[in-house]
């Protein structure tokens, strides 16, 4: 009697299981395809996939709109959304429970280096391919076995672009600035951008008379300022994200101190530092990997009428994290477009060779969109963002710019 | 010279908000014997409401955002007696220890209902306090941590006046060094936990709406400085509420420190080392002489 009743039982659960896992999985349905989209929506960097998801939905609204995937027969594009959380083993436990749970065609995460980097041999065991904004110079290496593509530029070009505007506004200005000091937050990201500029600068001639981590999440800035004016520099490259460069410029205002900031990093670019400053935000400086008045953006009215409609619909400007999202998403679903498969080795495959140079991820930048042997970004550029009447505008590289440099 | 003067006023400034933090914090520990996990959310919480309250109306004028300093502290009372009322004392039947699970829960359910509710952005209301500093000879005190340490000063002096010369102080101590013999003295211990708790949600409100003016506010913003007034209290001597100031200020002092004079980097991991330090050779804590009650 016990034994039928345990037969019964496991099959009424084997079919109820086997139920879940068919209405569960939207893959299986006609015309969708599903893609992971794994992001810190909780914790410290919970802002990042805010901002994320609201680009997502306005891209995957817009790819749908146009069609979907025409090669699948107008397949429309599924995002399956998981909180990454703030952590390494909480990026690993999301990444396998939602590649395990799901039959999905490619990821997009997980926008924070660490935690891309820790959830990346998940994405290699479940060979699903992972579209990143994580800027990282150790992501894009052979040890990613083909499976992750960044297209942003990597730290290393960001920092490059830092010292490089130095000498521009060296040259235009007479300014005469010969020590830096670097401040980074001690992250893998920081240490790149930390070293991208301490190797560009002691070439150019810069001297840089400190350089030195500091923990995400300070209570007080005090320290770093008292650092930064303990050592005479006249330029600051600092790493931060917001609460800490917030903390970090107000103490610099306090102290009275006239360093000139380069910024590089979320918390000198994004919406709040801009809200929380006012009008002192003004003239401030930042590296920015993506910038939504750059001139190509300005140039295209479709791609102009993505940045105008984030703003209708967000009532901020298109922030960096958001803009590259929405032509990720653009990325994504070019590369099944090509693939014409919902199969993802055949989606990294694409991925692996796609050339874009039409379309929304042209949001990107002119270059348009391609992949070196490691999943590095061939095309993309970063840009120095100064903040003129409240908004960040591009000033540089020239070509870019759409408003000139304010003197410092 | 100047440098290591300034890096002690930036570890007093500093350590005048950890010191507001860790009092509360410490009262609860003295009091209930309940180390009170959700102190950094409650904190959070309390920067939340005095965000809101500021968003709804700010005078003009340089102090004007510090209006919202006795209504936050008084909306931060009420949680804390509705904290007890609701949750605290249920759990209490079951022992210390749910008691403490329902302080960690608590403090996971506040800050997903804050990110859920407000989202995770970084807000800090424009106003000109934010910085603001006196400088004089070299040296700079930002206005902002300058009021917070003042108002440590403060409440350190009346946490003394109240726990040693006020009933429900007596009450409290009576209550801490014996719950029993209290009770059978007559003395109402519920009520005795009651008022801590309040007191205790209403300090780190107070500690909220300083800190409003200069730093961000964001669902995550209390387990940093939570973190800090933990290891205060253990300096300081758990259950020495007053003391709390001092463990509050030493950590401040050897954050600074550390950052000026060794590595930025170690100036938090430095003081896991005092912390580790103390708990080897001084347990009872640097500022509590035998088995102190408050």
């Amino acid at each position: 009697m016990l034994a039928r009743c345990l037969l019964v039982g496991s099959a009424i659960l084997a079919s109820v299981l086997a139920a879940a896992q068919v209405l569960g999985n939207p893959a299986q349905a006609a015309g969708v395809v599903d893609i992971a989209v794994l992001l810190p929506l909780s914790g410290p960097n919970g802002t990042v996939g805010e901002m994320d998801v609201n680009a997502m939905k306005l891209a995957i609204e817009d790819i749908n709109a146009a069609g979907g995937i025409k090669s699948l027969g107008g397949a429309t594009l599924h995002p399956i959304v998981a909180d990454a959380t703030n952590d390494a083993q909480g990026a690993v436990t999301t990444a396998e429970r939602v590649l395990s749970q799901n039959k999905v065609s490619a990821a997009y995460g997980v926008a924070i280096s660490s935690l891309t980097g820790a959830a990346l041999p998940s994405f290699m065991k479940h060979h699903v391919p992972v579209l990143t904004t994580a800027t990282a110079d150790s992501l894009v290496t052979p040890t990613n076995g083909g499976y992750l593509f960044q297209f942003p530029a990597t730290s290393n070009h960001y920092a490059q672009l830092e010292v490089e505007f130095l000498h521009y506004l060296n040259d235009k200005f007479h300014m005469g600035i010969s020590k830096a000091v670097i401040l980074y937050v001690n992250n893998p990201s920081g240490f790149e951008v930390q070293k991208g500029i301490k190797a560009v600068a002691e070439k150019g001639g810069l001297e840089v008379v400190l350089d030195s981590p500091f923990k995400e999440g300070i209570t007080d800035a005090s320290p770093l300022v008292s650092k930064v004016q303990q050592s005479g520099a006249q330029v600051l490259f600092p790493h931060a994200m917001v609460e800490d460069a917030g903390l970090l410029l107000t103490g610099l205002r306090s102290a009275d101190s006239h360093v000139l900031v380069i910024g590089a990093g979320g918390g000198f670019i994004w919406p709040p530092i801009g809200k929380a400053l006012g009008e002192n935000v003004d003239g401030l400086i930042s590296a920015a990997m993506w910038n939504f008045d750059s001139k190509p953006i300005n140039d295209d009215p479709k791609l102009l009428a993505v940045t105008q409609r984030y703003l209708k619909t967000y009532g901020t400007f298109m922030p960096e994290q958001a803009g590259e999202t929405y032509a990720g998403m653009w990325i994504l679903a070019d590369a099944l477009e090509a693939a014409a498969s919902t199969d993802p080795e055949k989606v990294r495959d694409a991925l692996a060779k796609i050339n874009i140079t039409s379309g929304g991820a042209m949001l990107m930048g002119p270059g348009g969109i391609a992949f070196g042997p490691n999943g590095e970004s061939l095309h993309s550029t970063p840009v120095i963002v100064q903040w003129q009447g409240g908004i960040p505008r591009t000033v540089y590289p020239e070509n870019l710019a759409t408003a000139k440099v304010i003197k410092p | 010279m100047i440098i290591f003067v300034q890096s002690i006023i930036n570890g007093i400034l500093i350590g005048g908000v950890y010191a507001l933090v860790a009092m509360g914090l410490n009262l609860m520990f003295g009091v209930m014997k309940l180390v009170n996990f959700a102190h950094g959310e409650f904190l959070m919480t309390g920067m939340y409401i005095a965000v809101w309250l500021t968003a709804l109306w700010m005078p003009s004028g340089y102090w004007g955002i510090y209006w919202v300093t006795v209504p936050t502290m008084l909306a931060m009372a009420v949680l804390g007696c509705v904290f007890y009322l609701i949750l605290l004392r249920r759990a209490a039947r079951f022992g210390a220890f749910p008691q403490m699970l329902l302080t960690f829960g608590l403090s996971i359910g506040l800050q997903g209902l804050a990110q859920v509710l407000r989202g995770s952005d970084f807000v800090l209301q424009r106003n000109p306090v934010n910085g603001s500093a006196l400088r004089f000879s070299g040296l700079t005190i930002e206005v902002g941590p300058g009021i917070g340490f003042l108002t440590a000063l403060i409440v350190a002096v009346a946490m003394g006046y109240v726990l040693h010369s006020t009933r429900w102080g007596k009450s409290a101590r009576a209550v801490a060094e014996n719950i029993e013999t209290a009770e059978m003295l007559g003395i109402d211990a519920r009520r005795v936990f009651v008022v801590a708790t309040a007191i205790s949600v209403g300090l780190v409100g107070l500690t909220a709406a300083l800190l409003i003016p200069y730093h961000y506010t964001y669902p995550n913003v209390g387990q940093t400085f939570a973190m800090v007034a933990f290891l205060s209290i253990v300096i300081a001597g758990l259950g020495n509420v007053v003391g709390s100031i001092f463990g509050g200020l030493l950590m401040g002092i050897v954050q600074t420190m550390t950052a000026s004079y060794l590595d930025l980097d170690l100036s938090t991991a430095f003081i896991y080392v005092v912390f580790l330090a103390v708990l080897l050779l001084r347990p009872q804590g640097l500022f509590t002489r035998g088995r102190r009650v408050l």
